[in-house]
């Protein structure tokens, strides 16, 4: 009885009044200072041996400039270790607007048929056929994405529907040294958890829709975006690259004026904390020497002022 | 006629048809109606209907950027715990209805008294109650057990008073009735309309041809019980809702705090910021509604394929509405429904507190919604007998000839016999003769006492009871006692009872012995001295009971004179004719009951003064420190008391209210004009004590120290083994007090008191000039006594308080008389003692001693402010920190109102996530450990600087609010400024929108827990438990990973970023950020601008330092024990004493 008593009163009455004092800031924000600053070096490290290279405005790079035609273009690279990954980045195209981010039903996305009444909910406003684009209409482009053509009634439900679906990023890609093609690994580009699970092929996929939902580039684009500007893996180059004259040959299907904006390629290698990013680093490294200093100042207040500083009564 | 009365036909139930029956209704519903009228009735509260509001426009698609749940889902939330307590209510008040009103009762039928429930009961009905039954409607007497037609009521359910009250049957009917049958009773009976006065009933009953004049007397009340009577006969008069218990029920006040009139005003300001940043959003929206862009290209062509149907304006609206939504949790559903949890379980921690509460004696709450008013008190109204005072009368002195006898003196004089000559003794016989029957006390047979309304008669009765002149039983018309043995009667012919006005009772009896008719008269000295026949008395005599007088009102006993008088019985009956006529009159016409008091005084005329009691009325456990700490707290403490001026003022002195370094400005002039002089003089005078003593003023800055010193001085005194290291911390000390310590002990300063009597209290509240004086002076008066007022006047002068001052002020009572003025003050708290639990029933806190009023101040008032106000501070916080990102967001979508949160993580950051924490806070937490001694002492003062200290206002709510802007800003953009590219992992795979809102989610919830950790005072293994693993460990993981199954936008998302470092590193950065900046804040607030709790935990942890160093082994304790001490006690005292007045006038200018 007396020792449950305890326990009891121990557990609620058994009382600590932490008071933030001086001293105890001094030696916390060292501590955290220190690990901050460390963890910021260590950042910047890892980000020095990242390797990114940006092409701007690939499709301004042809002349004359021309869509739905295949066009290349060389590029000098530098060296470059494997894993390295092949983005395409798009400018101003804001896949997070509302209207954008909630046209699409993941019930169809998940291979299941739709009723026309939940394509009209979640699909606004492309919801027929008829309402793609003109080449969505009679093509079904294959999980490796090879198209083959066919027809499509207008009236039928488009699968998969929806604005996300309609403006989904066709470009292709070549990549290749003096004549010698580079293979750009296309698989497994989209996680894990989306294909196979959130996206699976309808039941008669070949003729009732126009993508294969299981299409890693498609899934990769429905991911929508969090910023405006925004890139999306592409592929990857498993094997180191040498310095030289690189020709990069690609489909130039995508019209940036649509967005007016502008479609760029990224190559990029990777580190554990994923692509380059400078803000992290010095982010770590700033806040951390502020704790330093402020810790610092409040260690030589403390010694000039004496044993009193802090424990004055005014 | 039919409008101001009410006519009975007795026994003819078809005749009254037209009245209520007598069942009770007190429930709201019933089955069929239940679900409407109580969605009903919750819709009609303003937030309800807001709430629909949002749930309705949440519905729309077109403008809903969250999914319809997630409004709904709240506000059925809400409504259900709404309905639900409703219904219990509803069902436990149909219980109770169906209890009460199915009681049995006895009705008269064919002959005979049958069994029927309460309900059937209906006005002109005769019905039975038997002994310990309660009474089922208010009746008229007709017959009881008694031959006399005399019986006992019980009538604690209505006044709260635990006595035995007589009531009486109409002589005359009475002896019909035991003839008659009672269904040969006709006639009727003529009353008020039902009304709400318990001590008044006015009726004539006809019967036979013959009028009966029916008073309060000859009426059972509904809700009393009958004692010590086999059985009463009534006829019902009032039934169901007229009876006047139930007119009496006082309505549910609805009380509120500054906290909450100021969160209304916060509201307000945030929907205007929430309606200006949803208008600038909704312009954006507009402008850039078109699919083409500045330079005429298509720019939205992938969202808008054909041309938009809506134009810009329509558009605009939308997104409005849409903004609103989104933006909607700045204004949270859950902080409603959180601040009543919040207070609910307050109430509960408050009620479980042990110190509250001795055995037996409870301390509850009534009111569950102002327990942070209790931290901003500045004015204390209280209530002198039964509150200050314990309410327990001892006999102790009387004055009979002008000569003092102590109870111990007239214990010895009865005591031997033969030392007493009859002359002699005759003069004490008329005394006691008074004392034993001019009263309303009674003797419960049962328990063998003396019961009474008043403690002073009691007291008195029973003190002559001990000497020997014994009361033995008072029937309708005779009066029984017992004097040294004899038996004497004494015929019973009318009484003139006690009232307030009155201020005396007298009673008419004839000696049976010698048939000589006398007039006891007992009251206020003042009164009764007018009356006195002053041409029979000895001079000598009257000086010396005034001598008397004056010293037993200055020891602080209650005094009552007591007088007689022989009538001529010729004389009398011509009196005693008119006054039946003016009772039949009054009967009809109850605006003439003054007539009646007057034709009273008449008989009470040319007394013969008998002499004077004086009763020790105790004070109540550590009364003067409580005053004390009161005082010390800056809070003024007001006696409102219906006794003189004098005993008033010596009670003050007892409780330390005034004490002799006061000033005190006695009011007791009885016109207009010279109470307008005297307040003007008062002001000049204490204008001119002020500029004195401002000379002085700047002296003061040393006082904690000072009473740091005073408290070093106290423990050494009683604790001798530190008392050598206490000595040398106190040179210390002393030393660098000294320089103040000698000056203010040369100036005397001076607090002030103020002493208003009764006819200057009136014109106090009549006169607008004396009002605006009277104003201009209570602010520096520390004490003010108001003497000789009535219940009435006590809540008008709370109300003037409460009305010009804009002050916060409690009243605290413990009868009946206190009721008004406890509702009328912002907090009622009653008084739990032997006037019966009215005060306490209609009290916000009653507890049983005037003593926990300490504790409920300043511990459980000051708690409950600061963590009610950091609840609701906080509460804002959160919801800034999290809805801003959300407005930040919609710059980089296009103003396209995309919500940044997933509709199931947007639900729960303030239902699930967040909810716990700051209601543990609102609790729980302490800022001070108030069982430690040191602290304890100081609490008045943190009391009295911490009121000052705006914990819920306009800036704090500013500070609060900017600071959950720039966290939100910090959140989001570092996030998004890391997230740039949104590569994160080694695979070089890319995340998308929620990967970004589920980082700054993640980080907001735990800045958000940060900061209460940062901010909370106190830990116990609770607190650890509530903050980490009851909350945010849990539901991080558990949370994110059960949402992860539903589904939603975000399904399956989790795996793909709960492995990933960069998440957890980019939290830590930020929280991290931002605890540095609240730790370094913390600490500058607390070196640079330290409040008074800063002050008072260093100030503990010096007297720590000193105790620690006392335990150190080898201290050199011989030699610090000789040194003397600094100051001799006295000059400690006076030195200390000063100081303290000097804080309290510098609190009150």
């Amino acid at each position: 009885m007396s020792d449950s008593k305890g326990f009891l009163h121990w557990l609620f009455f058994k009382k600590w009044h932490p008071v933030p004092s001086v001293g105890s800031t001094i030696a916390l924000f060292s501590i955290i200072g220190v690990i901050f600053v460390v963890l910021g070096i260590v950042i910047t490290v890892i980000n020095n041996n990242i390797q990114e290279v940006t092409i701007y405005k690939y499709d301004q790079k042809c002349s004359p400039v021309e869509y739905n035609k295949k066009c290349s273009f060389t590029y000098k690279f530098d060296q470059m270790k494997a894993p390295i990954y092949f983005y395409y980045e798009l400018e101003n195209f804001y896949q997070n607007h509302r209207r954008y981010v909630k046209s699409k039903s993941s019930t169809q996305l998940s291979g299941e048929e739709i009723s026309l009444s939940d394509a009209e909910k979640y699909c606004e406003p492309i919801i027929y056929n008829k309402d793609l684009e003109e080449w969505q209409q009679v093509v079904y482009i294959t999980e490796d994405n090879i198209l083959v053509t066919k027809e499509s009634k207008p009236d039928d439900i488009a699968s998969p529907c929806g604005l996300v679906a309609k403006s989904f990023f066709n470009d292709t890609y070549e990549l290749s040294l003096s004549g010698k093609k580079i293979e750009l690994n296309q698989t497994g580009i989209s996680w894990p958890n989306d294909k196979g699970k959130k996206y699976k092929r309808a039941h008669d996929s070949e003729n009732t829709q126009w993508i294969d939902p299981e299409n890693e580039h498609f899934i990769v684009w429905m991911r929508t975006a969090g910023l405006p500007t925004f890139r999306k893996l592409w592929g990857r180059i498993e094997q180191d690259i040498e310095e030289g004259e690189y020709i990069i040959e690609f489909q130039n299907n995508y019209n940036p004026q649509m967005f007016a904006g502008a479609k760029n390629i990224v190559l990029s290698t990777s580190g554990p904390f994923g692509g380059k990013n400078l803000f992290l680093s010095i982010a770590f490294i700033v806040v951390g020497v502020i704790q330093l200093l402020i810790a610092l100042a409040f260690l030589i207040k403390k010694i000039r002022a004496g044993p009193s500083f802090g424990q004055k009564n005014e | 006629m039919q409008q101001e009365s009410r006519k009975i036909i007795i026994n003819r139930r078809d005749l009254n048809i037209l009245f209520p029956s007598n069942a009770i209704k007190t429930s709201k519903y019933n089955v069929l109606n239940f679900f409407p009228k109580a969605i009903l009735l919750q819709f009609m509260r303003i937030a309800n209907i807001y709430f629909l509001v949002t749930a309705v426009l949440q519905s729309i698609p077109l403008i809903s950027p969250l999914a319809p749940f997630s409004a709904i889902s709240p506000l059925v939330f809400v409504l259900a715990v709404s309905l639900f307590r409703e219904m219990l209510e509803d069902y436990r008040k149909h219980r109770n209805d169906d209890m009460i009103n199915e009681q049995v009762a006895l009705l008269y039928n064919n002959y005979v008294f049958q069994k029927i429930q309460w309900k059937e009961i209906r006005v002109g009905d005769i019905v039975q109650v038997l002994e310990d039954f309660t009474i089922p409607a208010d009746l008229c007497i007709i017959r009881t057990s008694d031959e006399n037609g005399q019986c006992f009521l019980e009538t604690s359910n209505l006044d709260g008073e635990r006595n035995l009250k007589t009531k009486y049957a109409i002589t005359e009917i009475q002896e019909q009735m035991t003839l008659k049958k009672f269904s040969d009773l006709t006639g009727e009976l003529q009353c008020d309309k039902p009304n709400n006065r318990i001590h008044k009933f006015q009726g004539m009953l006809s019967v036979d041809l013959k009028q009966f004049p029916i008073s309060n007397n000859n009426i059972l009340l509904r809700g009393t019980t009958i004692k010590n009577t086999k059985w009463v006969v009534g006829l019902v008069v009032y039934t169901g809702h007229d009876c006047k218990i139930i007119k009496n029920q006082g309505k549910l006040r609805y009380k509120t705090t500054h906290i909450e009139r100021a969160l209304n005003i916060i509201v307000i300001v945030i929907l205007i910021l929430q309606a200006g940043a949803c208008i600038a959003l909704a312009f954006f929206t507009a402008y850039n509604y078109n699919p083409l862009n500045f330079e005429g290209k298509p720019q939205f062509i992938y969202i808008y394929p054909e041309k938009e149907k809506n134009g810009p304006v329509v558009t605009g609206v939308i997104s409005y509405f849409s903004n609103f939504l989104l933006l909607n949790s700045m204004v949270p559903i859950s902080l409603i429904i959180s601040l009543e949890t919040l207070k609910y379980l307050q109430t509960t921690w408050m009620e479980f507190d042990e110190q509250m509460q001795n055995e037996n004696q409870p301390f509850r709450v009534l009111n569950t919604m102002i327990h942070e008013e209790l931290g901003k008190i500045e004015y204390v109204f209280t209530d002198k007998t039964g509150t200050l005072t314990s309410n327990n009368m001892e006999f102790r002195q009387c004055c009979i000839k002008g000569i003092a006898y102590s109870d111990q003196d007239l214990r010895e004089i009865f005591q031997c016999d033969n030392i007493l000559n009859d002359l002699e003794l005759e003069k004490y016989i008329n005394f006691f003769l008074c004392i034993i029957i001019c009263h309303n006390v009674i003797v419960d047979e049962k328990l063998n006492e003396f019961q009474g309304s008043s403690p002073d008669e009691v007291a008195l009765v029973k003190a002559a009871y001990e000497h020997g002149f014994k009361f033995l039983k008072k029937t309708n018309n005779s009066i029984f006692i017992k004097v040294r043995e004899q038996l004497l009667v004494y015929e019973y012919i009318c009484e003139f009872e006690f009232s307030s006005d009155r201020k005396r009772m007298s009673i008419v009896v004839k000696d049976m012995q010698t048939e000589q008719l006398l007039l006891f008269c007992k009251g206020a000295d003042n009164i009764i001295w007018r009356r006195l026949d002053m041409k029979k008395h000895q001079e000598q005599e009257l000086r010396m009971t005034q001598v008397n007088l004056k010293k037993y009102s200055k020891d602080g006993l209650r005094t009552l004179c007591l007088s007689y008088k022989q009538i001529d019985e010729i004389q009398f009956q011509d009196w005693q004719k008119q006054y039946r006529a003016i009772q039949n009159e009054v009967a009809i016409d109850p605006e003439t009951t003054n007539k009646l008091r007057e034709h009273e005084s008449i008989l009470e005329h040319e007394l013969l003064l008998l002499g004077i009691t004086a009763l020790e009325d105790k004070l109540q456990e550590d009364v003067p420190e409580v005053i004390k700490s009161l005082h010390d707290a800056g809070i003024k403490v007001w006696m409102l008391t219906g006794d003189k001026m004098e005993t008033a003022e010596n009670i003050g002195y007892l409780c330390h209210l005034i004490d002799h370094s006061t000033k005190c400005f006695r009011v007791n002039q009885e016109d207009q004009e010279s109470i307008l002089m005297r307040f003007k003089k008062i002001n000049r005078s204490i204008l001119t004590y002020e500029k004195i003593t401002k000379k002085t003023n700047k002296v003061k800055k040393n006082q904690q120290f000072q009473q740091q010193l005073q408290w070093l001085r106290e423990q050494s005194s009683i604790n001798s083994q530190i008392r050598s290291v206490h000595k040398m911390k106190i040179n210390q000390m002393s030393i660098k007090s000294d320089t103040s310590d000698n000056r203010s002990q040369k100036e005397i300063k001076r607090t002030f008191a103020l002493i208003v009597e009764g006819d200057s209290i009136y014109y106090l509240l009549h006169s607008k000039q004396i009002q605006e004086e009277f104003l201009k002076i209570i602010p520096k008066c520390r004490t003010v006594i108001c003497c000789r007022s009535t219940p009435n006047q006590k809540a008008e002068i709370v109300g003037l308080i409460k009305k010009n001052l804009k002050t916060i002020t409690l009243a605290i009572g413990d009868g009946g008389n206190d009721v008004s003025m406890i509702q009328e003050s912002h907090i009622g708290v009653g008084i739990l003692g032997k006037e019966g639990n009215q005060a306490a029933m209609n009290s916000d806190y009653f507890f049983c001693q005037f003593k926990h009023l300490w504790r409920l101040l300043f511990v459980h008032g000051r708690w409950n402010l600061y963590r009610t106000s950091y609840f609701v501070n906080y509460f804002f916080f959160k919801n800034i920190l999290f809805t801003f990102q959300q407005f930040y967001f919609a710059f980089f979508n296009a103003f396209s109102s995309q919500s940044f949160y997933e509709d199931g993580y947007l639900l729960n950051f303030n239902t699930l996530i967040t909810a716990v924490a700051p209601v543990y806070y609102g609790v729980f937490d302490q800022d001070l450990d108030v069982q430690d001694e040191y602290i304890k002492s100081q609490l008045p003062r943190v009391y009295g600087e911490f009121k000052y200290h705006k914990l819920f206002g306009r800036r704090a709510f500013a500070k609060w609010y900017v600071s959950g802007l720039l966290c939100s800003g910090l959140v989001f953009f570092v996030t998004k400024q890391i997230y740039l590219i949104q590569v994160n992992s080694e695979s070089g795979r890319v995340d998308g929108l929620w990967q970004l809102s589920i980082s700054c989610y993640w980080s907001s919830v735990f800045i958000v827990f940060m900061v209460i950790i940062s901010d909370s005072n106190q830990f116990t293994w609770i607190t650890f438990l509530s903050y980490g693993p009851l909350s945010i460990l849990a539901f991080f993981p558990i949370f994110t990973l059960a949402w992860n199954e539903f589904q939603s936008e975000t399904k399956h998302y989790a795996y793909d970023w709960l492995g990933n470092a960069k998440f957890f590193i980019v939290v830590i950065l930020i929280v991290g950020t931002v605890f540095i900046f609240k730790r370094v804040i913390n600490i500058w607030q607390q070196l640079e601008y330290p409040t008074v709790i800063d002050k008072v935990r260093k100030e503990k942890e010096e007297m720590n330092n000193v105790m620690e160093q006392s335990q150190q082994p080898g201290s050199s304790r011989q030699e610090l024990s000789d040194l003397e001490f600094p100051m001799s006690i006295e000059n400690q005292i006076q030195g200390v004493y000063n100081l303290q007045h000097n804080m309290g006038q510098q609190r009150d200018m």
